[in-house]
């Protein structure tokens, strides 16, 4: 029995499941302080070789051996899933330890287990030991230390970061570095906002806010999440839509093979 | 009389195929790059023999921004060429990354290629605080070092592509090396699946009609014969 197009249907039909699973986490993430988007990737699978009998051949049932191919292909399968790195909204929250960054580049934190991670989510804490910290308390590298005497901290568009006392002097604490990757694509998203490097996205490459191509610092803001709710409930509708459009191919490929097995009466 | 059944039957074999051929349009409605096939129809040589024939349609795909600097697309009629073990394949999928030994690669991890081969970016040269470019033109920087510029092939005679996974397509022969096509490259922009589904939706219901009326046709022939053997039928 030819189960080809049924099958096609059925990797239609999953690739589809897969897109909205990831439209819905764009969705669940709407509000997801530096969240990128993501974008589900398809590609088709192999094509297989047909013959086709010309139906005019001088004599029936005799098949010539011609040239009279075509190329079936096999359905689709999932190649990845992309992150889409588009600046996300600025919003200005007025607190002295959020920093958004407008442009390229990212935050480097220090895991617990002495790795790099990176993040576009600037909502900074101060812990116990009066380092800047990330919300799940991963420290900033470069380290800062801020002593109780510290009154307010000011961050510059350049990543200067001076520290007011009680007594009124400032000084400098030292610069907040970026870092940035020529393909952001590739970077492998390990959950709390958090970004680990990969081969594909290439190694880091250390720089000054502002310059070379990197972004600015901006303090008392909060990037956004990128996710634009039209533009998921549009997607969330295409691929709907191109799911039943995968199941009426199986509802058509039955009432065929029914008509052929309704052929021979009696 | 049994040879229209023949042909009845063979017309429903070949609708099915073509079930298959549309049931692949639409399972990669979303597929990067991806160009439609269109269902085969039998055409009469020059020669007056019958043959299939197989066609793809190379229309324009619409773009969709990613923002991603290795993602590239084509607005025009160009193919990039990516090196595979079996020579050459040319490919409208511009999702490109970069491999450990710093190879342009696209999705299966095949070399794309430039005009003086695979794309390499010299290690030293990400170390740089530079930015990573691809102009309209194809010509791939870093900063302001041309480090190559792609191989964009422009599409001479396209029945002759046969089709690999991957989006990718292998040409017999004849194909023509250009850079003089029509045709820009965009930086950050992926080409989508140029399938329409609605296109689809009704040359599914058109070929399941045809079939329909295939069937009819085999009932028909069928219940001549029948006929026919009742008239010779001794009592």
């Amino acid at each position: 029995m030819p189960t080809r197009a049924l099958r096609t249907a059925a990797s239609g039909m999953y690739a589809q499941q897969i897109n909205i699973e990831v439209i819905s986490n764009n969705i669940a993430n709407v509000n997801t302080t530096g969240f990128k988007k993501n974008k589900a990737e398809f590609q088709d699978l192999m094509y297989q070789e047909v013959q086709i009998h010309p139906q005019t051949t001088p004599t029936p049932g005799i098949y010539e051996s011609s040239t009279n191919k075509i190329q079936i292909g096999n359905g689709v399968q999932t190649a990845s899933t992309q992150k889409i790195f588009l600046q996300g909204d600025i919003v200005a929250t007025n607190n002295q330890l959020d920093v958004a960054i407008q442009g390229d580049g990212f935050f480097q934190v220090r895991k617990s287990d002495g790795t790099f991670a990176y993040t576009r989510d600037g909502s900074f804490k101060i812990n116990a030991n009066g380092n800047i910290v990330t919300s799940s308390g991963l420290i900033l590298e470069p380290e800062f230390s801020i002593d109780e005497n510290a009154l307010g901290l000011s961050i510059s568009r350049d990543g200067n970061v001076e520290v007011m006392e009680t007594g009124g002097e400032k000084f400098v604490l030292g610069n907040i570095e970026m870092v940035r990757f020529i393909n952001p694509g590739g970077l492998q998203p390990l959950g709390d906002n958090l970004y680990a490097e990969t081969e594909s996205s290439g190694a880091p490459i250390l720089g000054t806010p502002g310059e070379n191509g990197f972004g600015n610092i901006h303090q008392g803001y909060l990037e956004s999440s990128n996710v634009d709710i039209v533009e998921e409930m549009i997607s969330m509708i295409t691929a709907q839509r191109a799911y039943e459009m995968n199941s009426k191919t199986v509802k058509t490929v039955e009432e065929m093979m029914q008509t052929a097995n309704e052929l021979k009466r009696g | 009389m049994i040879k229209g059944i023949f042909l009845a039957g063979r017309s429903l074999d070949s609708k099915f195929k073509n079930i298959e051929v549309i049931g692949n349009n639409l399972a990669n409605v979303n597929s990067t790059g991806y160009k439609k096939a269109i269902p085969f129809n039998e055409i009469i040589s020059g020669l007056g023999e019958s043959k299939v024939r197989q066609a793809t349609n190379y229309g324009q795909g619409s773009l969709v921004i990613t923002g991603n600097p290795l993602d590239m697309s084509i607005n025009g009629d160009a193919f990039f060429s990516v090196q595979t073990q079996n020579g050459i394949e040319f490919t409208r999928n511009g999702r490109f990354k970069m491999s450990q030994d710093g190879f342009l690669v696209n999705e299966q991890g095949l070399p794309v290629l430039g005009k003086n081969g695979p794309i390499n970016f010299n290690g030293e040269l990400l170390k740089k605080d530079q930015i990573f470019v691809v102009t309209k033109a194809g010509e791939v920087k870093i900063g302001d070092f041309v480090v190559d510029t792609l191989l964009i092939t422009s599409l001479d005679s396209s029945n002759n592509f046969i089709r690999k996974d991957g989006t990718n397509f292998n040409a017999g022969e004849g194909y023509n090396l250009t850079g003089d096509g029509d045709y820009e490259i965009l930086q950050g922009y992926l080409e989508e699946s140029n399938v329409n589904p609605i296109e689809e939706m009704t040359a599914m219901i058109k070929i399941h009609n045809e079939y329909d009326s295939a069937s009819k046709m085999v009932n028909f022939l069928d219940q001549s014969l029948e006929k026919a053997i009742e008239i010779g039928k001794v009592y």
